[in-house]
Parts: structure tokens; C-alpha cells; sequence
């Protein structure tokens, strides 16, 4: 985005996912859920996704 | 937000398909209740891998940690509190299952020290912990007037607190 210009437009996350089929456990699936959150949503304005956040874990 | 195994896919979901919350909820759950209203102030890095973020809830922080071991237990600091004079939990053992973000600790010495034990004692490179999900270990607030941060330290306590982002 930096380089074609567009740092300045924010990004909605429609979806955030890692399936147990993946090869990921639960554990892990709850780690990289909670690291998502804590990062995308409550973390620096930069990385926040204001507008909206669809997760499916 | 898919709630339960088989909407979104094989094995999505924060509960099975029994109705039964998996760990993903129990972390939705921590965060979601432990950084209501927060604000963020800034990133920590510690040693052996240790990350994570500073929030502001409240006039009190809270720090968001990640570490690459397997589990965990953190002890809160055994100083007594320097602006309350309110002894902290002397020597109190916290599970830090990696599905949690909690429980808090509460550290109310900036210069105490929280010892974050590993059962593996990997240490592994913070980007590529970052990046396949580490865990989050734990949510800890210090209180204190100048909110200064006494956190953490990984398996032999050399880490010491940190000021707060930004001061």
C-alpha cells in the first residue's frame, strides 16, 4: 500500500481464520486468534481495523 | 464471528461441535473483557522472545504479553507497593496457559520484578514466534501514580521494568 500510495486508507478485515485442518491446534488457533485482536483491533492505529472485524477463529 | 465448528469451515469456531467453548474462546473472552475501552500507548519487548503490547484502560496499564515457550507460570512481584504501601501477592504462583490471556497480576512496584518461567525454556526468534502465533501468556496491570511498568522477566528474572511508553 506504501508503495502505490495508499498508507492513508484504512482496511476493513473481513475475515481471520486458521482451521484445526490446517495443522494448527486449538491452542495455537486460540494464540494466533488472541495475538489478531489484541494486534488488529486494540493495538497501534495503524494496524487497527476501525471500520469493522470479522473473525471465525 | 463463526461460533461453532463446521460454519466456517472444518474445524473453525470458537466452541465444537458439541457447544463446548474451545480455547480460542476462552482467549476472545480474556481479551475482550481485559482491554474493553483500553488504549494503546505502545510495544514491549522483552528478552527470550517476550513481546507485547501497552494499553492504557482507565488511567491504569495493562500490558499484553507473548512468549514462545510452551507454558508458563507468573509470579507477582514480592515488593511491597511504593506509592500505596500495599503488599503485593508475596510470591503468588499464575498458570499461564497459552489459551488465556489472564490472570492479571497485579505489580504494583515499577521496579518489581514478574518471572515468567518456561517448561521448555526455548527461546525462539521474536519475528518468527510473532508470526506463527507464539501466544498471548498473560494480561498484567501495574498501578501506580506515574503508571510506570514493573513487568516481566523470563526464567532467571533478569528483566526489569521498563518505563512507561512514551515518558
Amino acid at each position: 500500500m506504501d508503495k502505490y500510495g495508499d498508507s492513508h486508507k484504512q482496511i476493513w478485515i473481513t475475515e481471520v481464520g486458521w482451521s484445526l485442518a490446517d495443522g494448527v491446534n486449538s491452542q495455537e488457533q486460540a494464540d494466533l486468534l488472541a495475538q489478531t485482536l489484541v494486534t488488529a483491533l486494540f493495538g497501534p492505529r495503524e494496524t487497527q481495523g476501525r471500520e469493522g472485524f470479522f473473525g471465525s477463529a | 464471528m463463526v461460533l461453532r465448528e463446521g460454519l466456517g469451515g472444518p474445524s473453525y469456531g470458537l466452541y465444537d461441535t458439541e457447544g463446548k467453548p474451545k480455547p480460542a474462546c476462552t482467549a476472545y473472552q480474556a481479551i475482550a473483557t481485559g482491554l474493553a475501552g483500553a488504549r494503546w500507548r505502545g510495544p514491549w519487548k522483552g528478552p527470550e522472545g517476550v513481546r507485547g503490547h501497552v494499553f492504557d484502560r482507565a488511567g491504569q496499564p495493562v500490558l499484553a504479553l507473548w512468549t514462545p515457550a510452551a507454558k508458563g507460570k507468573i509470579s507477582s512481584p514480592s515488593e511491597h507497593d511504593r506509592f500505596g504501601g500495599r503488599r503485593a501477592d508475596h510470591g503468588q504462583q499464575h498458570d499461564v496457559d497459552r489459551a488465556q490471556l489472564g490472570p492479571s497480576v497485579a505489580c504494583r512496584d515499577p521496579c518489581a520484578r514478574a518471572r515468567l518461567g518456561t517448561e521448555n525454556g526455548r527461546a525462539g526468534r521474536p519475528d518468527r514466534d510473532w508470526a506463527h502465533g507464539a501466544g498471548v501468556r498473560a494480561g498484567a496491570q501495574t498501578v501506580g501514580r506515574r503508571m510506570a511498568i514493573g513487568i516481566a522477566a523470563v526464567d532467571d528474572g533478569s528483566a526489569q521494568a521498563g518505563p512507561w511508553p512514551g515518558q
